[in-house]
């Protein structure tokens, strides 16, 4: 296996980062939604549920 | 004993007094409901009308958290107001008994609270002001929602007339006690008298100026006050300053910022600065999940990784597509470069050029860097070649085996390849093997171009012409191994070693002279089948009239072809046992080596030595029509046999040259590091 041309890099580089993008969007999201759940039971014990 | 009332309603028990009159428990005789009856205290000073102008008022409000009042009854000068009985129990006395509230629970009454005043405020033509809010005329149900009551002093916004009524000091608004401020920290006009309860209000729908002597203007607003101070007391369990400006700040002990926020706004000394509804109040609380501090900080870590993994996402997909942009047009330039070759081989230049301009790419972000294929099939197609890093191989040839010998036609376009006592002639234009020569079984055995088109050599009949474009040999002469031809190429020079010289016409194979060597051998061995040392010389001057040849004994002779008398010799039985030399013009230059070497330079016509050297080393010489040419270590030099001069022709810097090639001005030189080097006109 040789050396990567540009193009190459270019090619797997950005399929690599689609791929670091949605892998990194869903931890950031499961991370945000189970922060959020927590928060949630925060914000009802010290404001009640929300009545909006 | 109970009391009748109208002749429906039962009073039972007083259950509460205050300003606005003495509160009874009672029960709707034909209903058998409990109810309430409110005997008004102010039936003795206002008129009957006004009091059932605000029944009537009252009556028809329909609210979770008002009471409905039910009807106005007059029994012996006394005013009834008949309304629902509300079981529980007032905020005051929870706060007496247990202090603060739990904030959860104090903001969910805010909002019944506010839903209520917004119901109120709403009802037409103008609203109603509720005006006493306070723990006190709170009720909190058994299922956990409150009720608004006492409406004692509510007042119809927009009303003309003037009603003389109480307030409770803490949660009435400044505007009660008929305070005004230029701004939140200056007061500029006090209307009511210092320590009295009552003040004469008239209620505004706008909250504007125009008020009477002796009494204030209420709006809304005045409404937010006593609810954010009710709060207040309720959040934090202190009841709050009656100078709005000396109210004390909610600490983080007592609530939230943002819940203090809203309190704090709801009090503000100047009414402009409160909420201005219920409503915008009621927003601020439903607020209170989505404007924490947290929850912000939490949407705004979701929007900065939300952006940072969409442009991710989006520079990912752009270099990925402009990466397989340039590998398609990678692919594509390949393929042209190839279809150029294939062209520029059939002969069609003009498709080659073609082909190959549209392999290089014009540039842009989508298309790859030029290919070195496509660089090498433009080249090749235009005929360039790029010379600033040497020459560029033309072609290559493949031979049967490893040859004894090579030697070029005058025009190079021939090539005569000598291995394995067979000569192979190769047309170098096409590659094409031309012929193979049978040669005299003798490794000295010689093959040359006396032109373009025809060769000598030693075959195994005798020494022979061969015709390379009639593909036939022209002559035959007697058997001979080693071979020379006269620099115009018009005479052939056959030796057989040991025995003598015979010189033939090239055009025709006549015999022209011949010359005996007197027993004297060339060659130092006995067997010349598997083995020429090349340490001979055996040369034709240009016109073939003069004949070098040195022998085994250390004889360098010059012999005259057309004189005999003209002989030269040069060295007679000497020590020196390897020989080179050759004919430029008119002059013989030559190196002969023993234990030490020697260089000469004969002028042929005067027959004299012109010049010489003598050194320890062995030279590398080429002496023939292309010049004088004279190596040793690193430096090549061309001699000037006329002026005696030397002219550096190539100096390789640092490795010793082993063998060279000079000519046209251009001198090829392989060295000791087994690199090859060609060097211009200039050494360079």
């Amino acid at each position: 296996m040789g050396v990567l041309s540009g193009s190459e890099m270019l090619f797997y580089g950005g399929l690599a980062a689609m791929a670091c993008s949605v892998l990194g969007a869903a931890v950031s999201g499961a991370a945000f939604r189970s922060a959020g759940k927590r928060l949630k039971e925060i914000l009802e014990r010290e404001y009640g549920k929300c009545l909006r | 004993m109970s009391q009748i009332i109208a002749g429906l309603y039962e009073l039972k028990t007083e259950i509460g007094s205050g300003g606005g009159g003495i509160v009874y428990l009672g029960r709707h005789i034909r209903l058998d409901k409990e109810i309430v009856l409110k005997a008004d205290k102010r039936s003795l000073t206002v008129g009957t009308d006004v009091l059932r102008r605000e029944v009537d008022m009252l009556k028809g409000l329909s609210q979770t958290y008002i009471p409905q009042v039910y009807d106005f009854v007059q029994e012996n000068d006394t005013v009834y107001t008949v309304m629902d009985y509300i079981r529980g129990e007032s905020l005051n006395r929870i706060l007496d008994r247990s202090g603060k509230q739990p904030q959860a629970r104090v903001i969910r009454w805010a909002c019944q609270l506010l839903e209520a005043l917004e119901y109120l405020h709403g009802r037409p033509p103008h609203g109603i002001l509720h005006g006493d809010i306070k723990p006190a005329n709170i009720m909190l149900r058994p299922d956990g929602s409150i009720c608004l009551i006492d409406f004692n002093i509510a007042l119809a916004l927009g009303e003309s007339g003037a009603v003389k009524v109480g307030f409770s000091r803490g949660y009435a608004s400044p505007e009660h006690y008929g305070i005004e401020y230029a701004d939140a920290g200056r007061r500029v006009r006090y209307l009511a008298q210092e320590g009295t309860e009552t003040v004469t209000m008239a209620a505004s729908s706008t909250g504007g100026t125009g008020r009477g002597r002796g009494s204030v203007l209420l709006d809304v607003r005045s409404d937010i006050y006593s609810l954010g101070a009710t709060l207040y007391h309720l959040i934090s369990g202190r009841k709050p300053a009656q100078d709005a400006l000396l109210v004390e700040g909610l600490t983080g002990q007592d609530c939230s910022p943002a819940v203090a926020d809203i309190i704090r706004r709801a009090m503000s000394p100047l009414p402009k600065d409160r909420y201005q509804t219920a409503a915008q109040m009621r927003e601020a609380l439903f607020n209170l999940h989505r404007t924490d501090r947290r929850a912000q900080r939490r949407r705004r870590g979701i929007f900065v990784s939300a952006a940072v993994w969409s442009s991710l996402f989006l520079v990912g997909g752009i270099c990925s597509f402009v990466g397989l942009k340039q590998l398609e047009q990678r692919q594509t330039a390949l393929a042209l470069a190839e279809y150029s070759a294939n062209a520029l081989a059939r002969g069609e230049v003009n498709d080659a050029i073609s082909l190959a301009l549209q392999a290089v790419p014009r540039g842009g972000i989508l298309e790859a860097p030029v290919t070195a294929q496509a660089q090498r099939a433009l080249t090749d197609a235009l005929g360039v070649y790029d010379l600033s890093d040497g020459f560029k191989a033309l072609d290559s040839i493949a031979l049967p085996g490893p040859c004894l010998d090579l030697s070029l036609s005058p025009e190079g376009r021939r090539l005569a390849a000598v291995y394995g006592y067979e000569a192979a002639v190769y047309d170098l234009e096409t590659g094409d093997r031309l012929v193979a020569l049978p040669l005299w079984e003798s490794a000295w055995s010689d093959c040359l171009f006396t032109d373009e088109d025809h060769v000598a050599f030693a075959g195994k009949d005798g020494v022979s012409l061969y015709d390379l474009a009639r593909r036939e040999v022209l002559w035959t002469g007697e058997p001979a191994s080693l071979l020379a031809v006269s620099g115009d190429g018009s005479a052939v020079a056959a030796a057989r070693d040991g025995e003598g010289v015979v010189v033939y016409r090239a055009s025709d194979g006549s015999r022209l002279t011949e010359r005996s060597f007197e027993g004297r051998r060339m060659g130092k061995t006995e067997n010349d089948r598997f083995a020429d040392p090349k340490d001979y010389v055996f040369a034709l001057n240009e016109d073939g009239s003069l004949l070098a040849a040195s022998f085994a004994d250390g004889t360098l002779t010059v012999f005259d072809l057309e004189d005999r008398e003209s002989d030269l010799l040069i060295y007679e039985g000497s020590d020196y046992r390897i020989f080179e030399g050759g004919f430029c013009g008119a002059y013989f230059a030559y190196a002969a080596y023993g234990e030490s070497g020697s260089f000469g330079l004969v002028d042929t016509e005067q027959g004299v030595l012109r010049g010489g050297l003598e050194t320890e080393g062995r030279f590398l010489l080429q002496a023939d029509e292309r010049g004088i040419f004279l190596g040793q270590g690193g430096t090549i030099v061309e001699i000037d046999p006329a002026a005696l001069e030397e002219r550096e022709a190539a100096y390789t810097g640092g490795p010793g040259v082993t063998n060279f090639a000079a000519g046209g001005g251009y001198v090829l030189a392989a060295t000791e590091d087994n690199g090859v080097s060609f060097y211009d006109r200039e050494g360079v």
